[in-house]
């Protein structure tokens, strides 16, 4: 799934089309520092008030912060809110 | 709204506790389970918030996954439907209040006026009650521009008024015309005249012929300008004589006060009398509302119920206190009276001066028996001239 993630969004570079119509890749909006909505996720791994990491298909995106919460979150949405101090893919 | 909408549906507080409660929440994400308020409790646990109704989905995954569920709190939703049901008087009640408090709102219980000074507020409440502005009005049925228009109709005295009707509250706003200045006519003829007696210091004479002159002693009544002016031709001319005649005046104004008064000595009892007011009705719980006493302070409070200032039921409560007591003859503080008497009477010469200037004054003190007489002697400069038509 994630090399194929991988190459769709390659092949979406090469055709400069956005990729996430192409194969529905995980989309990610910064409002400020306190607001991050993520479309497109495929769940929590953990969840803590320090660490949040929530899964995005072939990798993980790691959210440092403080007073870390989720304020909604539905099948293919999610909001964090709190203090983001930075966000990390591994 | 949201918050009412949660409490009628019903709200469960929960704690996760598991080696990896987040997959509840993507359990609940998955499902359609609305939750909120996630916070981390401790270490491998949670709390959440989730609508009651979804509840017995969340038990089915207890123990599941390695999750424990635990109920912490739950508030609303049957909690309320089962008290509903078992005080279902109250809350008829409670409706019936409701329903009674929002078609009384429809009425007018409340009648403020405000910005009148000359015009008295019982004179405002006739005439805006000919025109179907009174208590108990049905007040989405009055225009205000109707009414506006029909009370300045009614009252000339009336500059502008407004009415807002906020509820079962009517606020009147009046603006009172001012009077129009005296218009003097230019061209009747009239003298100038000594309003006061004194001597005359300075004197401008704008037009007419001038008699008096400065340094002249002059009593009230003196004609000090006259309009009739000599004329070349031979014929009499008369003008409207202006001057301006300033002059040293003297005063002397004597004010007088007590030296004994009957003052407040102790209560000798008190009575409470109360009464109920529905709409113009009102119901006394006393039989006799006269004063038991000839001597008694009467404390009358009226009050309505009301929520806020728009809000207003046609409910009041009245009470009306009646505390007796008696009197004793007591000698006054004879320096404190006396700097009152010399305030008012130095008020009183300013008063009478209008404007003028005291040159100087002085105060005497004298008192018999009774009567403390203070006594006030002026000099004082000002303007004498006063206008009085040729005859």
């Amino acid at each position: 799934m994630g090399k194929y993630n991988d190459k769709a969004e390659l092949l979406a570079d090469r055709l400069d089309l956005p990729a996430d119509a192409l194969v529905g890749s995980t989309r990610l909006s910064l409002c400020g520092r306190r607001r991050l909505m993520i479309e497109n996720h495929h769940g929590i791994i953990s969840y803590g008030e320090n660490l949040t990491e929530v899964s995005c298909g072939g990798v993980k995106l790691a959210v440092r912060g403080d007073g870390l919460r989720i304020g909604a979150m539905d099948k293919k949405d999610m909001l964090i809110c709190g203090r983001i101090i930075s966000l990390e893919f591994e | 709204m949201k918050n009412l909408y949660d409490l009628a549906r019903g709200t469960i507080r929960i704690e996760v506790s598991g080696a990896k409660p987040e997959r509840l929440l993507n359990f609940c994400a998955e499902n359609g389970i609305e939750f909120w308020d996630t916070s981390p409790c401790e270490d491998f646990a949670m709390c959440m918030t989730v609508h009651a109704s979804d509840y017995p989905m969340l038990c089915e995954q207890n123990g599941k996954n390695g999750c424990e569920i635990r109920l912490i709190a739950s508030r609303g939703g049957k909690k309320i439907s089962g008290a509903v049901k078992r005080r279902w008087i109250f809350c008829i009640f409670c409706g019936l209040c409701l329903i009674l408090l929002s078609v009384s709102s429809m009425f007018l219980w409340r009648i403020d006026i405000e910005g009148n000074e000359n015009i008295s507020d019982g004179e405002i409440m006739r005439a805006l009650s000919e025109c179907g502005v009174k208590y108990g009005a049905f007040w989405p049925a009055l225009s205000s521009e109707e009414v506006r228009n029909s009370i300045l109709m009614k009252m000339p005295d009336i500059a502008w008024m407004s009415l807002n009707t906020r509820n079962s509250r009517a606020e009147v706003v009046i603006h009172e015309r001012i009077e129009k200045p005296e218009i003097i006519n230019e061209k009747e003829s009239c003298d100038i005249i000594a309003e006061k007696s004194g001597i005359i210091t300075k004197m401008s004479v704008l037009e007419g012929k001038q008699l008096a002159y400065p340094g002249d002693t002059v009593v009230k009544g003196d004609v000090l300008v006259s309009s009739l002016m000599d004329s070349e031709t031979g014929d009499d001319r008369y003008v409207r004589a202006m001057a301006i005649v300033e002059a040293d005046t003297w005063y002397e104004i004597s004010a007088k006060a007590p030296l004994y008064e009957q003052r407040k000595a102790k209560k000798s009892g008190a009575d409470s009398d109360f009464s109920l007011i529905i709409g113009k009705k009102r119901i006394n719980f006393y039989s006799d509302g006269r004063n038991k006493s000839i001597s008694c302070d009467k404390i009358n409070k009226l009050g309505y119920i009301s929520f806020g200032k728009a809000f207003v039921l046609p409910i009041g409560f009245a009470s009306q206190r009646t505390a007796q007591y008696e009197t004793e003859t007591t000698g006054i503080d004879v320096n404190e009276a006396t700097e009152r008497l010399k305030a008012t009477l130095t008020k009183e010469l300013e008063r009478r001066i209008d404007g003028g200037e005291i040159v100087s004054q002085n105060f005497s003190v004298s008192q018999d028996e009774e009567v403390l007489t203070v006594t006030l002697r002026a000099q004082c400069r000002e303007n004498i001239a006063k206008e009085a038509v040729y005859d």
